[in-house]
């Protein structure tokens, strides 16, 4: 029953792991949290919805939507975020907000706020390693193989591409790479494209996988993918896949504690939160991450600052 | 011919009660980012914390029963004369301590780090405290809220019950925030937060303890959140988890930088512009014929417009329609003894 538990939290973090690489690589070459990549997965997966209409075939469908998310993708940072360059990081997380605002009540406004769905008949469940596993191949194994395949695509183009080294580059140091005579610019559009192909990806899986779509399947999503950035570290792919893997399966073997102590199985949402808040207390870096914004002081001299400016009087 | 009484009882309900509840939220929101640059994106969930707080301090409790699971209901506790009334009083202030104690506790960790980890930080416990109450049915009656939030000020007479009454009763707390807060920011604590936002090296060089300082502008924005949430609670006489979208959090924000962060004169011009255009949304198709297409979709419409209104704004016209005044202190009226 355990390797049942840990298969669906592997199942669990392949539908999260797409979204949070995209996060991540936004991360680190724009240097913003953005809030507006859950609603970039529902539109991937409401585009797939849509061409799958016209061509009814689901693959080819999501194959389409991945060319429009992209090209949102790649609209918002020419209109948006190419002009806010250098305004530290928080005015680009505000206009994230307002791009979230935009694109989940556009797709409400057309779509509807009903439920949604691709309409596919699962087959019967298989059961795998002699009983130990029963899985759905269409529900389960597809979003699997696709997650797993993008990781890898993405970690290859990262690593041993040139358009991966600029990336990694510009992430590392902006000015060092635009004197190296990297063009920092292309790199920013190939990371919006990169980011939206994946956001459209992990939208058509979720589709797949949930069996419904809602305008608000991507926004719900988001918490739990920043929570996988953060504790697998920020500024690193392998701490995006990681710390994915970690969030997912830690809220599959919560399933478990829950059936065999009785916790009421909705607090699962709070599983991401608890990671993300220990991962802030403990290690803020993550797993594996680098530090961001500067050196990081231990926790226990700020609250050793905090008493002593209690001390001092609130004033 | 319009009925003047319930066009005034209409407008102060739906327009200007709220405008003023959001105003208290939007002035602790401005404490926070405003002043002091620290990126509050759970609003909702302080709301929340507070609107729930206020609710089971001052309202009866119900058992189980057809209506819902029941919720747990402290208003036993103030049975001596005049204790339903001074209820409310209990609720709010509780409210404002629970939620000032919750943001002390996310902004422990996260004050130290970058400006989006707090703002990660936040909107997972915005998340997380909808969800909880959703599930913690014996303490919150869970989906199906508190019924019968008590307003304040229901004294006998009729003329304390109406919408109009109530509607300036929140408007005198929000004069009363006001004016601590314009003290409060123009005193050397308020000019040090801005010192702390614009360079935090150089305060922290002058001898300021900076993360201290953060903590305190945290702390008293989320309990100001806190005390709206009880406001709204009262406002709609019941507390329900749906009221506490994200989409909440984002109205405040807008309403923050419509008006101008760092101005709190614009922040409650913002938070009136921007409840009108909520009013005018739920109230256009009595105004107008809409087609029942268009009556059901507006509500996304009014979403996307904010959604890109916050955007404009941001791109150019950051410092909002009333930016921040360049001098933080006004000259003393009556100079004693000056040249």
């Amino acid at each position: 029953m355990v390797v049942q538990f840990l298969f669906n939290g592997l199942v669990q973090a392949s539908l999260v792991i797409l979204g949070a690489i995209g996060i991540n690589l936004l991360y680190g070459v724009k240097k913003f949290a953005n809030f507006a990549h859950g609603d970039m997965m529902t539109l991937g997966a409401y585009f797939t919805l849509v061409f799958f209409g016209l061509t009814h075939d689901l693959v080819v469908g999501a194959f389409y939507a991945v060319f429009v998310v992209a090209l949102v993708g790649l609209t918002q940072e020419i209109l948006i975020y190419a002009q806010l360059e250098n305004r530290g990081p928080v005015a680009p997380l505000v206009a994230s907000i307002g791009v979230a605002l935009v694109l989940q009540n556009s797709i409400t406004f057309w779509f509807g706020p009903a439920f949604l769905s691709f309409g596919i008949r699962y087959p019967d469940n298989w059961v795998l390693l002699g009983g130990a596993i029963s899985t759905n191949p269409i529900r389960d194994l597809v979003p699997m193989a696709v997650a797993a395949s993008a990781t890898a695509a993405t970690v290859v183009l990262l690593k041993y591409t040139k358009l991966g080294k600029a990336m990694r580059a510009t992430a590392d140091n902006r000015d060092l790479a635009r004197v190296s005579g990297v063009n920092t610019r292309f790199v920013y559009w190939m990371t919006w494209i990169l980011a939206g192909v994946l956001a459209s990806l992990s939208g058509s899986i979720l589709g797949v996988a949930a069996g419904a779509l809602g305008p608000s399947m991507g926004a719900t999503l988001l918490l739990t993918m920043f929570a996988a950035v953060i504790v697998g570290g920020i500024g690193s792919t392998w701490g995006a896949i990681l710390g994915s893997l970690v969030v997912g399966l830690a809220q599959s073997l919560f399933f478990l504690f829950s059936l065999l102590t009785g916790v009421d199985p909705r607090w699962q949402l709070a599983v991401p939160f608890a990671l993300l808040v220990a991962t802030l207390l403990v290690k803020p870096t993550g797993l594996v991450g680098r530090p961001i914004g500067g050196e990081i002081r231990p926790l226990r001299i700020e609250i050793a600052e905090m008493l002593k400016g209690i001390r001092r009087g609130l004033f | 011919m319009v009925d003047l009484t319930n066009l005034v009882t209409d407008l102060s309900r739906s327009w200007i009660a709220l405008a003023f509840v959001y105003a208290v939220a939007a002035i602790g929101l401005n404490l926070q980012w405003g002043h002091t640059g620290l990126f509050n994106a759970g609003i909702a969930g302080f709301f929340a914390i507070g609107a729930y707080v206020a609710a089971i301090v001052s309202t009866q409790s119900l058992g189980p029963g057809p209506g819902g699971p029941g919720h747990a209901g402290l208003i036993s506790l103030f049975a001596f004369p005049f204790g339903v009334q001074i209820a409310f009083v209990v609720g709010g202030l509780a409210a404002m301590v629970v939620c000032g104690l919750i943001g002390l506790l996310i902004a422990i960790p996260t004050l130290r780090l970058r400006a989006d980890y707090l703002a990660i930080a936040t909107l997972a416990l915005s998340a997380i405290a909808v969800e909880s109450i959703r599930n913690w049915d014996s303490v919150t009656g869970g989906v199906y809220g508190i019924l019968g939030v008590p307003r304040p000020l229901e004294f006998g007479q009729d003329i304390w019950r109406t919408e109009l009454a109530y509607a300036l009763t929140v408007g005198l707390i929000v004069l009363i925030v006001f004016v601590l807060m314009e003290r409060a920011t123009r005193a050397p604590w308020g000019r040090t937060l801005k010192a702390v936002r614009e360079d935090e090296d150089a305060a922290l060089a002058l001898g300021k303890n900076t993360y201290f300082l953060k903590l305190q502008a945290f702390v008293f924005g989320a309990a100001l959140m806190g005390g709206a949430g009880a406001l709204f609670a009262t406002l709609l006489r019941v507390a329900v988890p749906d009221s506490f979208t994200p989409a909440l959090t984002f109205t405040i924000w807008t309403i923050v930088i419509v008006g101008g962060s760092g101005n709190n004169k614009g922040v409650i011009l913002g938070a009136v512009a921007l409840t009108f255009l909520e009013y005018f949304t739920v109230r256009a198709k009595d105004w107008f014929t809409l087609t029942s297409y268009w009556s059901i979709r507006i509500f996304y419409v009014r979403l996307m417009a904010l959604g890109i209104l916050l955007i404009l704004l941001i791109l150019f016209r950051p410092a909002g329609l009333l930016p921040e005044p360049l001098k933080a202190t006004k000259k003393p009226r009556i100079l004693i003894g000056s040249g």
